[in-house]
């Protein structure tokens, strides 16, 4: 289970342009979820993944992971059980490298980086395995570097490598806005079965309602810093695009947007 | 022909020699992505020790061993001062390369020479024993190509290594880094590490080949670093087969062969530093241009 506890987030306090996004923030996130966050730009949802995975700081407030606080923690620390897949597709993998050298580099996760060999041969069938159901035909490219490849083709090798490891938490961070439509479903399909089949915990922010109603357990809306629409379970299973879109166009237009 | 046959001979061996340094520079700049100008002190700090070291009549091989750690040492400063008190990489490399004069100057008194009677690594033992019928010029190029190729063979072992392999990712993404649950500070240090003890190890043989310390050996070396490894790069680029450290060592032997032509058709020495400027200037844009894009920093 993830806690944030009454989180506080102030951008550039103590200057003119102090904005302060999150005030006694609290959210709960409980394991097997698949939480879908969605929010105009600016209502904190890209903040709320980089306070748990500490990538900025807070003022306020704590994070728990199954009632542990990890607020404590650096980042790197708590990448330990969390797997992230960014916006940008090249941000999660090396550009430099083959596809092999970056599923073996993912595959170590956990482990000592030492000076033993970097590929292990034995496992070149397991990561064939992987990338073959993506169906991508990428598991005949094992030796080509990643920088040759498509955005979309990164992005998946990107979600392979965020889970072969074993960890808690999936954190998908706009991971499909950066995708042309079709590759952006490809992406989303391979999200789902990833989540399913190695039951993990996700939190996807998007901007694509249509993925935030069709995937997921439970949906939030968030605007400035709060949560304000919320459905899980049945409810969110019985829920339409249009209905968010309803609840979304009627925040907007309060904002005066 | 054969002063020619000389030349060329220890034009050879300057470029094995520097190769180790260019090593080290290609580890910063094209690994890391990080400009590290420690380089222009780090590697007479190899010299500054090896030279009080072998007038104290220390075992020739010892001294090497000796340079490498203290320039692991000078790296480890740059790398924290970087990572840990968060100074920008150009400056944290100014700062290190600025304090080492000072330490260079307190290592070796000042500018110093190794008298006839101390052994090096060309004229000890085990290496007149083996090659004791040959000239030293040819003893100093076998030697000095031994250690340029193990040196090469161990930095591509290592950059296959687990360990290699996270170096090369930190330079290219340092956040995948990060997603690896590795801290990326401690990568960058690693690499910054390694570098400096291949360029201290550098100035060490030079001062065995040299039998010389001297203040500012250091000034341009950077430059040098900086040169070969973008000759090497660009010359090989289109051949993907051909490792790094490869290049690098061929773009070693090409500048030092090409500078020691135009000092032969009579460059004087006052402008040497010039040219190296405008010759790696020339390469820059040379680079840039067959390349066809832009690097913000290349």
């Amino acid at each position: 289970m993830l806690e944030l506890k009454n989180i506080t987030k102030i951008y550039n306090p103590g200057t003119v342009t102090e904005m302060c996004l999150f005030e006694n923030f609290s959210l709960t996130v409980e394991d097997g979820e698949f939480l879908s966050i969605v929010g105009s730009n600016g209502s904190g949802k890209t903040s709320l993944l980089n306070i748990i995975c500490g990538s900025i700081p807070i003022e306020g407030g704590d994070v728990l992971i199954g009632g542990e606080s990890i607020i404590r923690q650096q980042d790197y620390r708590r990448y330990g059980r969390i797997g992230r897949v960014y916006q940008n597709p090249a941000m999660g993998t090396c550009p430099s490298l083959t596809i092999l050298e970056n599923m073996s580099l993912a595959d170590n996760k956990g482990r000592r980086y030492n000076l033993t060999a970097g590929i292990n041969k034995k496992r070149r069938s397991y990561y064939r395995e992987q990338l073959a159901s993506l169906g991508l035909g990428l598991e005949d490219k094992l030796d080509v570097k990643l920088e040759s490849l498509s955005g979309g083709q990164r992005q998946a090798v990107a979600l392979i490598m965020a889970t072969l490891t074993p960890v808690d938490f999936l954190i998908l961070d706009e991971h499909t806005a950066a995708l042309d439509p079709k590759t952006a479903e490809t992406i989303m399909v391979l999200t789902d079965k990833v989540v399913r089949e190695k039951h993990l915990t996700a939190m996807m922010v998007t901007h694509n309602l249509r993925y935030a109603v069709e995937y997921g357990s439970r949906l939030i809306m968030m605007n400035e810093g709060r949560v304000i629409y919320e459905k899980a379970g049945v409810e969110k299973a019985s829920l339409t695009v249009d209905d968010v879109l309803h609840i979304f166009t009627e925040i907007s237009i309060e904002c005066g947007n | 022909m054969n002063v020619l046959l000389d030349l060329a001979i220890s034009t050879l061996t300057q470029g094995l020699i520097y190769a180790l340094l260019s090593y080290g520079v290609y580890i910063t700049y094209k690994i890391l992505d990080f400009p590290d100008l420690t380089v222009d002190g780090s590697f007479p700090l190899g010299a500054a020790v090896t030279a009080v070291l072998l007038t104290r009549g220390a075992d020739p091989y010892l001294t090497l061993l000796i340079a490498i750690a203290i320039g692991a040492l000078a790296g480890l400063v740059t790398g924290l001062i970087h990572v840990r008190l968060h100074v920008r990489d150009l400056l944290a490399g100014i700062i290190t390369m600025t304090a080492l004069f000072s330490i260079n100057l307190q290592i070796a008194g000042s500018n110093m020479t190794v008298e006839r009677a101390a052994s090096t690594i060309f004229t000890a033992g085990p290496v007149m024993a083996l090659l004791g019928a040959l000239p030293l010029i040819y003893r100093k190029l076998i030697v000095s190509l031994l250690i340029a190729l193990l040196g090469k063979l161990v930095l591509d072992v290592y950059l296959k290594t687990k360990n290699g392999l996270l170096l090369r990712a930190v330079g290219d993404n340092s956040v995948l880094v990060t997603s690896l649950a590795k801290d990326k500070g401690l990568v960058k240090i690693t690499g910054l590490v390694i570098a400096n003890a291949l360029v201290a190890l550098s100035g060490a043989i030079v001062c065995h080949e040299q039998r010389a310390f001297s203040s500012t050996m250091g000034t341009g070396q950077v430059v040098f670093g900086l040169a070969t490894v973008i000759i090497g790069t660009t010359l090989f680029r289109s051949m993907g087969f051909v490792k790094g450290t490869t290049a690098v060592l061929v773009g070693s032997i090409l500048y030092k062969g090409c500078i020691q032509i135009a000092i032969s058709i009579g460059l004087p020495a006052n402008l040497l530093k010039l040219v190296t400027a405008v010759l790696f200037l020339g390469i820059l844009v040379f680079g840039h241009a067959r390349k066809g894009g832009v690097k913000a920093h290349a």
